[in-house]
């Protein structure tokens, strides 16, 4: 269990974490409880959007929603943030959230909790889907054979049972009260009481009497370090219990954390060893075999159900026909093309209206505001802040409706399916069935794809998804190409060498993250074994609460960076001014030039004498290889904003004014300008090198540290570098 | 059986004995052992198979680095083929002397094999020899046993019964759950995966005895669907692998 810094909350709040299976239903009862209030408590690894604050009575509540987890084993991240702060984190009051259709697989992790002695509040959510199931719960005989734990019924997605939730959190919190544990066979109590007794301190082995639940928090003897100290945090029975099962990263705290921790590690080895040779079976299956059977023998108890099992139910048939042996893929490709074109054609209108609206503010206030007055101020308003707002805000509407698809997937239970249909073509390059979905948004723009990798519940998957998804060439990308292969190739070679420039990204991405998944990601695949939930129908309300928070997060964390980078890189095209323009002289010296041609000789020279001209020209050498002069590396460093502005800056450079890609002029200007391998140099370089600015801040969001988005912008760019190196090379020496 | 090295069964703990033969039987599959099949093979942890893997070594029996390959010595060899041989007789005569199903001789062999004296099963093997010498004219009170053990007993299922008075032929094996087929039900008894896959299908509920239904694959064949304690599960065929099941007759 990873190390985790105090929480950030501030004094006097009731800590309470959500937990519970995945598809569990603690989104929404998370939304339900705290009603979408602002955000205010955080932990290190729970996602800001999933916590909230409300209130309680007279109580001030801070409320976790924990990753979904099967079990407490702390086997992938998702889990050991969940464990870290059900240690760590002081929280008081634990709130599970079982699907009560499905009660007997969510007892296995209230079995967990039990052990760990938490102050637990049950919520039987989806009663209402339970009760058309055929099941009847009695949760008051539940409630008791737990030791008196408030169990409630409630429909999370209906509000319903929401108020005596509120109660029972109350009621808990105020008066705690802990879980009967249950009591695993006399051979493994008397073990478990062992290894107790060996973690409570130098004391003999074997002290602590057999059957006692272990004190909650007990000083592990000496040692100050951090270590020690977290240990000390664990309850004693959950670390013994966590040291039989052989848990790796309970082994490692013990060996550092407690006095003598290796002579305890060999011994409960060699306990587990007699064990496991007694009985022919891993202690852990032992283990697990018991909570089983107490789930098992408790839900026989305190419900029935009234449907005949087996009988074939709606969802079956919706099953039976999308993941139909012939009919399952074509129908994925059709769900995730009604995706792509509701996120991007949909999306695209809206879109459009930001980015005139933005344009036509930025020409009336330039039509409003003097030129001679303040005329930096004037330039870097228009030009520097607003194109950067509306640069952000192009995306909120791609965004919207792509988490409105993915939450309506999710919800649904379908992408479960969409992993166990793709999972074979997928893991054949080292991702996972999930990572499908991501790649197709690639399509659209690389910056919701990111953002669509949150459903990867692994983070290796996760983060080789993110890395290589820039290989996915976006619709940014399509006007450099729109530009680029008309001005070399004739008509004919047009559209397969369009199709080839997709299939070339697509196959760098393949090889990327099998290397990736070979070197700096490598590890077993993570198990794909994975439930298949029963289809549902998500609320309307649900779906836009899921809607508004990547949106909100999007425009507050990413917004401001890439508003401020949009910022410097307009400084960096602007300044310094150049003092004279050499147009001007030849003016002066009276050669006739038309108005319109002046200026663009102006922004022309104004764009070479700018740092970033002067950064393309300090390139220079740099770039010989690839065949670019200093006119691309500016072109390219002004595409840092994003990739569709290297037409732009190509028609700025060129002295041609403001240019669209399909403009003949600049492409003749290219084909004089450089051979057709340097163009194809150009093809290959915007494809792969330098991931625009939005994508690496998103990356930097979504992965956490800042390592991954500045790997990933270094090594696309050196590979596309090589690459059209290799191009230049050949084609000059193919040529002569 | 003689005793021709200097080791006899019954000086080793039968954990030990059991490591031998499943070190034995990797090592004729592909020559060479690792710590990782053998945890995967007996179903334990690594560092249990270290800690006996020690043991072992300081017995003279394999040669052993930390986490590397295993390899049997002369003296290992030996005595693992006597282990082995042992646990292939008792098999044999509790198929064929005492005509016990295939899967309940392999299983009571294993806890035979440990318990028996040397006196006992020395006396059993020449029982065998003895029976299988004059195997020609078999006696008739032989024969008159195996009739009487294919005599249906009241309460026996009616297809035990009508088993030919020999050795079965087609036995039921455990299998790995992905070679069950579309609504077959099989009901686990082992389960050989490495720790993180089977945290997690211990965590799904996937344990020793509890019944799996096959419920199909996806299209492109890999990951398979089963039900089980009332959900569906997937996984994929590597890890299904791993998961032995005895397949149960239709009701």
């Amino acid at each position: 269990m990873a190390g985790s810094a105090p929480p950030s909350t501030g004094a006097g709040l009731v800590r309470i974490a959500l937990v519970g299976n995945p598809g569990a239903g603690r989104t929404t009862i998370s939304s339900a409880l705290t009603q979408r209030r602002v955000c205010m408590a955080s932990f290190p690894g729970v996602a800001e959007e999933r916590s909230g604050v409300f209130s309680l009575g007279q109580l001030q509540c801070a409320l976790f929603d924990l990753p979904g987890c099967y079990s407490l084993a702390a086997q992938n991240p998702d889990e050991r943030v969940a464990c870290d702060v059900l240690f760590f984190g002081g929280v008081q009051v634990v709130v599970q959230v079982i699907d009560a259709a499905n009660i007997e697989r969510h007892l296995y992790l209230t079995s967990q909790l039990a052990e760990l002695g938490v102050n637990l509040v049950l919520c039987l959510n989806m009663s209402d889907v339970a009760r058309r199931e055929g099941w009847t719960i009695d949760a008051a005989l539940l409630s008791r054979r737990l030791g008196d734990v408030p169990v409630v019924q409630c429909e999370g997605r209906r509000r319903a049972g929401i108020e005596a939730l509120r109660r029972a959190i109350l009621e808990a919190a105020e008066h705690p009260r802990r879980p009967e544990a249950f009591c695993h066979t006399d051979e493994l109590e008397a073990v478990i009481a062992e290894v107790e007794g060996l973690l409570a301190g130098p004391a003999r082995p074997g002290a602590a009497a057999a059957g006692q639940p272990a004190e909650p928090k007990g000083a592990p003897g000496p040692g100050t370090s951090r270590e020690a100290a977290q240990l000390a945090e664990v309850p004693r029975r959950f670390a013994a219990l966590s040291l039989l099962e052989g848990d790796a990263g309970t082994k490692a705290l013990v060996r550092r954390g407690h006095p003598r921790g290796a002579e305890l590690i060999a011994r409960v080895d060699e306990l587990v060893e007699r064990l496991e040779a007694k009985h022919g079976e891993s202690l852990l299956v032992l283990l697990a075999d018991r909570r089983w059977a107490w789930a098992g023998s408790l839900v026989r108890d305190v419900a029935a159900l009234s449907r005949p099992a087996g009988s074939a139910s709606f969802s079956d048939h919706v099953d039976r026909l999308l993941t139909h042996r012939l009919l399952g893929l074509p129908l994925y490709l059709l769900i995730v093309y009604i995706v792509f074109w509701l996120t991007f054609r949909v999306g695209e209108a809206p879109s459009r209206w930001i980015e005139a609206g933005f344009g036509l503010l930025g020409q009336s206030i330039e039509a409003g505001w003097p030129a001679a007055y303040l005329p930096e101020l004037r330039s870097l308003l228009v030009h520097g802040v607003l194109a950067g707002v509306g640069g952000v805000l192009v995306f909120v509407p791609y965004i919207v409706l792509l988490f409105a698809c993915l939450s309506l997937l999710q919800s649904t239970g379908y992408m479960a399916r969409a992993a166990f249909l793709n999972d074979r073509l997928m893991r054949r390059i080292g991702l996972h069935g999930k990572s499908f979905l991501p790649i197709a948004v690639g399509f659209g723009c690389t910056v919701p794809a990111v953002m669509a990798c949150r459903t990867l519940e692994s983070e290796r998957d996760r983060l080789t998804t993110m890395l290589i998804l820039p290989l996915i060439s976006c619709g940014s990308r399509l006007p450099i190409y729109l530009l680029l292969i008309p001005a070399y190739f004739s008509p004919g070679w047009w559209a397969p060498l369009m199709m080839g420039v997709y299939l070339f990204g697509m196959l760098i991405a393949a090889l990327l993250a099998r290397f990736l998944r070979s070197t700096l990601l490598s590890g077993e695949d993570s198990p794909f074994v994975m439930e298949l939930p029963p289809y549902r129908l998500p609320s309307l309300r649900f779906l836009l609460a899921q809607v508004g928070r990547p949106a909100w997060l999007y425009l507050r964390k990413i917004g401001t960076i890439v508003l401020a980078l949009s910022v410097v890189l307009w400084t960096l095209t602007t300044y310094p001014r150049k003092p004279e323009f050499a147009v001007d002289q030849r003016v002066a010296a009276g050669e006739m030039v038309e108005q319109a041609q002046l200026a663009a000789e102006r922004s022309a020279e104004q764009l070479a004498w700018s740092a970033a001209g002067r950064i393309g020209r300090a390139l220079e050498p740099v770039l010989a290889p690839m065949g670019f002069d200093w006119r691309l590396g500016t072109a390219f460093l002004g595409a840092m904003a994003a990739k569709e502005m290297f037409v732009a800056q190509m028609g700025i450079v060129f002295a041609l004014g403001h240019v669209e890609e399909d403009s003949p002029t600049l492409r003749q200007r290219l084909a004089e300008s450089y051979p057709p391998w340097v163009g194809l140099g150009v093809i290959i370089f915007a494809l792969i090198a330098s991931p625009c600015m939005s994508t690496l801040v998103i990356v930097r969001r979504e992965s956490g540290s800042w390592r991954w988005p500045l790997l990933q912008w270094f090594a696309l760019t050196l590979l596309a570098y090589l690459l059209a190196t290799l191009v230049n090379l050949t084609g000059k020496l193919l040529a002569g | 059986m003689n005793q021709t090295s200097s080791r006899s069964i019954g000086d080793l703990s039968q954990t030990l004995e059991d490591y031998l033969e499943i070190i034995f039987h990797l090592q004729q599959q592909r020559k060479v052992a690792r710590v990782k099949e053998i945890a995967q093979q007996k179903g334990v942890k690594m560092a249990s198979v270290s800690v006996a893997l020690k043991r072992l070594a300081r017995e003279g029996m394999v040669r052993y680095e930390a986490h590397g390959f295993v390899e049997l010595t002369e003296s290992g060899l030996a005595l693992a083929r006597k282990v082995v041989s042992r646990h292939e007789f008792l098999c044999r005569f509790l198929r064929e002397v005492l005509l016990i199903d295939a899967e309940v001789a392999e299983a009571d062999a294993c806890a035979l094999e440990h318990q028996i004296s040397t006196q006992t099963l020395e006396r059993m093997v020449c029982f065998f020899q003895h029976l299988m010498d004059s195997a020609g004219a078999e006696p008739r009170w032989i024969a008159g046993f195996r009739d009487a053990c294919a005599a249906p007993r009241p309460g026996e299922v009616q297809q035990k019964a009508s088993r030919p008075a020999q050795p079965p032929e087609r036995t039921v094996e455990p299998q790995p759950l992905s070679l069950l087929k579309q609504g077959e039900v099989g009901r686990v008894v082992r389960m050989l995966a490495g720790s993180a896959v089977r945290q997690r299908l211990v965590e799904m509920g996937v344990l020793p005895n509890v019944a799996i239904e096959m419920d199909g694959s996806s299209p492109l064949g890999d990951p398979i669907r089963v039900k089980i304690r009332g959900y569906r599960l997937s996984l994929r065929r590597s890890e299904a692998d791993t998961i032995l099941v005895l397949r149960e007759q239709p009701a």
